[in-house]
């Protein structure tokens, strides 16, 4: 018992000195290879961004990222990690965007993608094509022959990744997309679309009392063996959840995510009007004019617009007369709410199919 | 036997690289140049020094049921003194040494000095007979890296010595290149230790 304590004792005092001489040491060298850590990392920034003066780590909604400032304390460079699901896995990658939200570097940091054809991302001559490019440009690039999947992975990748860094670092160069409230959407039927592997998908989405009813795919073409799972799951998993951003069909995650752009694609626009279920009658609806509220009556026989008249508003006479004119025929002739706005009366026109709109909703 | 026998049996006769074999991890993976090999070399003849000073002074207290511990925790904390140290003043080679300066902690030499030689003799023929062993593990690691940096990249210390003409051997700069030149120069230690009758 004794001999225990003992030993105890002794190895304790000689883990305090230890301790001791450490801590001493981690003071004298610490401050020295923070400073040189710091060093470093503001020559790498100064690299890719010349205007770079301080640099800060900062970490926002779990993504984190390297900060550049110049003298000024004004944003000119953000270097951060993205990811993008590719053919065989995630690929990572560094972005590095300049102070006007313009890609200066792609690097990759890690992939899995097939050698010699999905690896081909490493190239210089593929990472340059995003060189400059902002998030309003389309990422639309030379594939890779041979690597569709890696290569359609990396541009969306890229182009989704930059955005989301751009929302959290950026200093208001990105607007954040509004979230859609599924409880708050009017009844009907909403039709979008997105991008899938090989074409464009269009879906239609059905809401009632504030739910997803169904999504139904009304076109595309995506390869045969992914496209089929997609569209089993998907549209599924979106009904039962209640939200768009649900999982993607393993091993079609490309098509998945194109049905999955078409549905939110579908409910950031109105309702599709079914001319055909709306009762016969006269209604009578109001939309925003530039400077006046618009008001018209719509008439509906047989499930046709047979008539459209406008019964008041005050927009700029110069330009509202042309809208007043055009804009109700084009309704009638095409059956349709959504037509071409007069030339040069845009807002005008843009009121009047409001009112419309609003008028067959009622 | 002297101190300056102590000094100098483990730069030949006990050399730990090629006589005794000990601490071949760091031998095989640093020596790919020989700046790498010489900065392996000393930071552990500091640590090698350090800790035999330490263990030769705590021989009588530390009780020899707890022994073991005791040493490791010695050694761990000169290699994180060095390991500091390199990392403040000397980053290149910190970066270039890598895992390798930590992992020094488990090099077998250290704790075999400490347990053989350290716990029982005096602290002057202990700090003797680790900076023995510790320029002796440096010469060879030296030796190894110039060989494997001159036959496989050309150069020594840096230096373009071969010429441009020269085509390397870049096995030699790979890790199946770090046991064919140990083993030459193994070979070589063996010959002229027989022929000069040094055992």
């Amino acid at each position: 018992m004794k001999d225990i304590v003992r030993s105890g004792l002794i190895l304790m005092l000689i883990c305090a000195l230890s301790a001791g001489m450490l801590s001493y040491t981690h003071g004298v060298t610490s401050e020295i290879i923070e400073a040189r850590i710091a060093a470093e990392k503001i020559a790498l920034m100064q690299e890719l961004f010349p205007a770079v003066a301080t640099t800060e780590d900062q970490e926002v909604d779990g993504r984190s990222a390297t900060v550049g400032y110049d003298e000024s304390g004004k944003v000119v460079g953000i270097l951060a990690e993205g990811k993008a699901t590719g053919y065989r896995g995630d690929i990572r990658f560094n972005l590095a965007i300049d102070g006007t939200g313009k890609l200066v570097n792609l690097n990759i940091i890690s992939h899995s993608e097939t050698a010699s054809l999905g690896s081909r991302i490493e190239e210089e001559a593929y990472r340059a094509q995003y060189e400059g490019k902002t998030v309003n440009d389309s990422f639309d690039v030379d594939n890779i022959s041979g690597a569709t999947v890696t290569s359609v992975a990396m541009e969306r990748g890229v182009a989704s990744e930059m955005k989301e860094i751009l929302l959290r670092f950026g200093e208001g160069l990105v607007e954040p997309v509004p979230s859609i409230d599924i409880t708050q959407l009017a009844d009907g039927t909403y039709e979008g679309s997105g991008e899938g592997l090989k074409s464009t998908i269009t879906v239609a989405v059905t809401v009632a009392g504030g739910k997803i009813t169904a999504v139904e795919i009304v076109s595309g073409n995506d390869t045969e063996e992914y496209y089929t799972k997609a569209k089993k799951e998907v549209p599924a998993r979106i009904v039962e959840e209640q939200k768009v951003d649900v999982d993607a069909a393993s091993g079609a995650t490309i098509s998945s995510e194109g049905i999955k752009d078409a549905v939110l694609d579908a409910l950031q626009k109105p309702p599709v009007l079914k001319l055909s279920e709306i009762a016969d009658g006269t209604y009578e609806g109001s939309g925003e004019g530039l400077k006046s509220t618009i008001t018209v009556e719509v008439t509906v026989a047989g499930g046709k617009i047979t008539a459209v008249e406008v019964v008041s508003g005050n927009d700029t006479e110069e330009y509202y007369a042309k809208a007043k004119k055009e804009v109700p025929a084009r309704i009638v002739e095409e059956q349709k709410v959504d037509v071409d706005a007069a030339s040069g009366a845009t807002i005008s026109s843009e009121g009047i199919k409001d009112a419309v709109r609003n008028a067959l909703q009622q | 036997m002297s101190v300056m026998q102590e000094l100098t049996k483990g730069l030949f006769k006990e050399n730990p690289t090629f006589r005794l074999v000990l601490g071949m991890c760091p031998t095989l993976a640093v020596t790919t140049l020989a700046v790498n090999g010489l900065g392996m070399g000393l930071s552990t003849a500091a640590v090698l020094v350090a800790s035999n000073l330490v263990i030769s002074l705590l021989r009588n207290l530390i009780p020899s049921k707890i022994r073991i511990p005791a040493y490791i925790i010695v050694i761990a904390t000169f290699v994180t003194v060095v390991d500091m140290l390199l990392n403040a003043f000397q980053p290149d080679l910190h970066s270039q040494l890598g895992i390798f300066i930590p992992l020094i902690v488990v090099n077998c030499i250290i704790l075999g000095r400490a347990e053989a030689f350290a716990s029982k003799h005096g602290v002057v023929a202990s700090m003797a007979d680790g900076l023995g062993m510790g320029l002796g593990f440096t010469l060879s690691l030296t030796v190894l890296g110039s060989l494997r940096e001159l036959v496989g990249n050309g150069t020594l210390f840096g230096a373009n010595i071969l010429g441009a003409a020269y085509e390397p051997f870049k096995v030699f700069a790979s890790p199946p290149g770090a046991f064919i030149a140990l083993g030459l120069l193994m070979a070589l230690m063996n010959l002229l230790v027989k022929k000069y009758k040094l055992e």
